[in-house]
């Protein structure tokens, strides 16, 4: 019995077909192809073309992806264009993303992402008057002369907010998920090798065999591979330090941009630290990994 | 690749498979879909998980397309879809085959709206306001053109029994 009194129409019945009808309605259409032959036949009629039009293009979705398809996808037909040049040079924005991703054992030696990262294409201008305007004041505070006013290419400005950004980086290190091969945690030890603290982690090979992991942090010292990329709303400059991806963006020259990202990377110091070695090297605190921009380390 | 682009990655059989039924020819809808991707790699940021990823793309195609018609019908492209004749990667029966020619060139006859609207439902499984979200019309509207599109599809392949066909048929 069905409690939909609406007339059945066309239309119904296509959806019907599509299954696109609420269980209610479908109810309410069902009981009337059964007493409508012509309706019912309609409806097969639909069902037929859906499934003939599904089976004839389904050859085309199972082709191979064209290469060009794929490094559409990759923003390869961007990377060509040239960099374009920016109007003034008045402002910065400056955005960090930190991320574990192929970073272990503090390597730096690891590839730079051909790709850019992701979060470039949401990165935003600051507006100018508004950075201006909260430069001033702190060039005041310093006793700097307002008129000469650290501008963005100036690392003092960076280096003032540097206590800043060492209270929000923090990179948290997770254990790798090796299950059953993980030994037992009394046989996880804050060492010291080289005068350096090491972790020594021991795991369970095949056949009863002893594995051991070893972890060290490796402040950075190289020079940050600085790459350009043109977004929808200019250039912007980034680099991946570590753990790290930094972007440059701003309303200004591609060159300056450049210029900036490379004095600020070389200033940044990425100082990982792994905790204390007490004196019976047996315990590890659990101290998550704090990264000092341009600071001494903190402690947290 | 991020998040983002694996998700679209998955889209793209599938939005060849719409443009090239849209647009007959393979390597016009490979550009169509190129220009696509291009665009949504660019526009990424706006496209703020509010819906689905997928209208986002069809979107994306569509709009491509309707920019492109003047050029387009100016152009006189009336290839059929001679790519279906080369082979593909699906081992289709020769009649399989014959079968996809035929239903594909009938459906290249039906009026490009109505063929849009009806691909996205009937093909790519759309629900209705989804398939009309994506073409950017008021769903009674989706209706009416899948609707016409059925009729006009109806007429062109008359008689047709049974969802696969069986091993007596005629020969073009």
């Amino acid at each position: 019995m069905s409690f939909d009194r609406e007339p059945i129409t066309a239309l119904d019945l296509m959806a019907y077909a599509d299954g696109r009808l609420d269980p209610v309605r479908r109810r309410a259409v069902e009981a009337y192809l059964a007493g409508h032959p012509e309706a019912r036949g309609l409806v097969e009629t639909f069902i037929e073309q859906n499934a003939s039009l599904q089976h004839s293009l389904a050859p085309i979705a199972a082709e191979p992806v064209p290469d060009r398809l794929l490094a559409a996808l990759e923003g390869q037909a961007r990377s060509r264009s040239p960099l374009a040049l920016l109007q003034a040079a008045s402002v910065l924005g400056l955005a960090v993303l930190s991320g574990l991703g192929g970073w272990w054992f503090g390597s730096r030696a690891a590839p730079v992402a051909t790709t850019p990262p992701a979060f470039l294409a949401g990165l935003e201008l600051p507006q100018v008057g508004t950075v201006l305007g909260s430069l001033a004041p702190r060039a005041e505070s310093t006793g700097e002369p307002a008129g000469e006013t650290a501008g963005p290419s100036e690392p003092k400005v960076f280096e003032r907010t540097a206590p800043w950004f060492t209270d929000r980086v923090t990179v948290e290190l997770r254990a790798p998920a090796l299950g059953d091969r993980v030994a037992s945690p009394e046989l996880q030890r804050l060492i010291e090798i080289d005068g350096k603290p090491t972790v020594r982690f021991e795991l369970a090979g095949s056949e009863g065999r002893a594995l051991a992991l070893y972890l060290q942090t490796r402040p950075s010292s190289t020079a940050p591979d600085i790459r350009m990329v043109e977004t929808s709303r200019g250039s912007t400059a980034y680099w991946q330090d570590g753990p790290l991806v930094w972007a440059l963006t701003g309303d200004a020259a591609a060159a300056e941009l450049q210029a900036l990202a490379e004095q600020i990377g070389t200033a940044i110091e990425l100082e990982p630290r792994l905790g204390t070695v007490d004196a019976e090297h047996t315990e590890l605190e659990p101290v998550p990994l704090t990264f000092a921009a341009g600071q001494p380390l903190a402690t947290r | 690749m991020d998040d983002i682009k694996w998700a679209i990655a998955r889209e793209i059989p599938h939005l060849r498979r719409y443009a090239r039924a849209l647009l007959r020819d393979a390597d016009a809808a490979d550009d169509l879909v190129q220009d696509c991707l291009e665009r949504a790699i660019k526009k990424r940021h706006l496209w703020r998980r509010r819906g689905s990823l997928r209208s986002w793309l069809f979107r994306i195609v569509y709009t491509q397309f309707l920019n492109g018609r003047g050029q387009r019908e100016k152009a006189q492209k009336t290839a059929r879809l001679d790519d279906l004749d080369r082979p593909i990667t699906l081992p289709a029966s020769q009649e399989d085959h014959a079968e996809a020619v035929e239903v594909l060139d009938q459906l290249l006859t039906i009026d490009e709206d109505q063929r849009a609207a009806l691909l996205l439902v009937a093909v790519e499984g759309m629900a209705y306001d989804e398939a009309a979200d994506t073409l950017g019309i008021p769903i009674g509207t989706l209706r009416s053109r899948l609707w016409r599109g059925r009729e006009a599809l109806k007429a062109a392949l008359p008689g047709r029994p049974g969802r696969r066909r069986p091993s007596l048929r005629a020969v073009k």
